[in-house]
């Protein structure tokens, strides 16, 4: 993924892993409040308990579409923590896998 | 056609505009739409498809008058690599077809097709197999006649996927109708004729011959030869092909990083040795090309002093010409093509290596697969940029090819 986020690396045979998901987050004070993801077309919704870092990654700024995103390291209810970025170039945000 | 062949028989394979098809055929969704192709420059229209020329985009204006004359103009990059492979496609169909033949440019095609009476007695037989060499989506025409010109005419003249003969001695009444522009006279001479008032190949043919030639010239001489149905210019085959395997892989997003370009390297030189070409033969030159997203090309050629044929030895020399490259930005496209392909050589590997054995078992192993589900389902997880800031850029699944 560079210039779009959820864009694929793909060269026939080569397959990029860990390509981010999209997924629905509520706002509250600026930061993610409640995250919506959408797994096997069953949505499930995530309050968030905390943000434990946020980092900023702004990359390839030299191309038409850089890639510009904010980072959320937060843990939802259940303790299970979650990577989210919001691409800053279409506002839309993701879940990070690695 | 007559109940014998003539002395001389030529047909063309033509492509029209073979720029604008090739972005048509990869995007059908703009049939329809005005576009333009620009020159590398990117300040001039090289290409116009019809819907842009009724609008009155012409070969030759700049893009900014283009866009004034037709706002909703579309102007496409050229993709000269890209091209450049079609129109090799096209060569080797219609190679496949008659092995005299002629490129006289990208999407002309010539072929003589003397001898080929017995292999092709029913009519519109030749036809239809030079049609059916070239990728239908296309929309190759095909032209047969007596003479290169009048064949180059009827296939310009034919519809779409579709093909004119011109009977023998039909060729002077077949051309008259055609309009001047079509001569094979450079673009000087064409407008000295439309001030002359002469539109058509007919009123050219009808101009005495030496009056001709006292004005144009001998190419003047040999286009009136040519209106008038007796073009002397044969087919000028190409000499014996040298065999080669070409494979090239496309990128969305381009490939940016130098590891990236290697990884897909690396893929294109399996499958190129991979080939029923390739499999036993030796190789004597490495061809590599990337076009970068903005259609710049990168090109080398690496030629061996040994043949090769030896998978590590052939990367050796492809990572090397990619290492030390200053490529034209992110890469779209990447292409390489191994050459002068020759016999099998008498090299003898060793007898008792075990990896040998654990590799011929792998590749037995992925070939069943292959059978089974119709593709190898096996992959390999690959580093492609494992310092990058982003993690779907770090590593990547590359199918396996033991």
């Amino acid at each position: 993924m560079e210039s779009t986020a959820g864009a694929p690396l793909r060269a026939h045979g080569l397959r990029a892993l860990g390509q981010p998901r999209p997924v629905e987050v509520a706002l509250e004070g600026g930061r993610p409040a409640r995250v919506t993801v959408e797994r096997s077309r069953v949505a499930r919704v995530f309050e968030v308990e905390g943000v434990q870092e946020v980092w900023r990654v702004a990359e390839a700024w030299w191309r038409e579409v850089p890639v510009r995103r904010t980072y959320y390291q937060v843990v939802v209810d259940g303790g299970r923590a979650l990577t989210l970025f919001q691409d800053e170039e279409s506002g839309r945000w993701y879940e990070q896998r690695y | 056609m007559q109940a014998g062949p003539p002395e001389r028989w030529y047909a063309c394979l033509a492509v029209p505009s073979l720029a604008l098809a090739q972005v048509l055929a990869e995007q059908p969704e703009l049939r329809g739409s005005p576009l333009a192709i620009s020159d590398e420059a990117g300040v001039r229209v090289a290409d116009a498809t019809s819907e842009a020329t009724h609008r009155g985009v012409r070969a030759g204006m700049t893009l900014r008058e283009a866009v004034a004359l037709c706002p909703r103009l579309a102007v496409l990059e050229p993709r000269p690599a890209r091209v450049r492979r079609i129109a090799d496609q096209l060569v080797e169909g219609a190679a496949s077809v008659s092995p005299l033949i002629e490129e006289a440019e990208p999407g002309v095609v010539f072929a003589d097709l003397r001898g080929l009476a017995s292999l092709y007695p029913e009519r519109g037989a030749i036809e239809a197999a030079l049609l059916a060499s070239a990728p239908g989506v296309l929309e190759p025409r095909v032209g047969v006649a007596g003479e290169r010109f009048t064949s180059w005419a009827a296939a310009r003249s034919a519809e779409p996927g579709t093909w004119v003969r011109v009977e023998p001695g039909q060729s002077a009444a077949f051309l008259a109708r055609r309009p001047a522009d079509w001569l094979p006279l450079d673009a000087e001479t064409l407008r000295r004729l439309r001030l002359l008032g002469i539109h058509t190949v007919g009123e050219f043919a009808a101009l005495p011959g030496p009056a001709v030639q006292a004005q144009f010239g001998p190419p003047g001489r040999r286009a009136w030869l040519a209106a008038r149905g007796r073009d002397p210019e044969p087919v000028r085959p190409r000499p014996p092909a040298v065999e080669r395997v070409v494979e090239h892989v496309q990128s969305l997003p381009p490939l940016i990083s130098r590891e990236a370009i290697l990884l897909g390297a690396r893929q294109l030189l399996r499958r190129a040795l991979r080939q029923p070409r390739a499999v036993g033969r030796f190789v004597r030159l490495v061809r590599l090309s990337a076009v970068g997203e903005e259609g710049q090309v990168w090109e080398r050629l690496h030629t061996l002093r040994e043949p090769a044929n030896d998978e590590y030895q052939l990367w050796i020399i492809v990572q090397t010409q990619f290492e030390y490259a200053e490529l034209p930005g992110p890469i779209a496209e990447l292409e390489l093509e191994l050459g002068g392909l020759t016999a099998e050589t008498g090299r003898q590997p060793g007898l008792f290596v075990d990896h040998m054995r654990r590799r011929e078992q792998l590749e037995e192993m992925v070939r069943h697969l292959r059978v089974r589900f119709g593709h190898s389902p096996v992959a390999q997880v690959v580093e492609v940029e494992p310092w990058s800031r982003l993690p779907e850029r770090r590593y990547a699944l590359m199918d396996y090819e033991p």
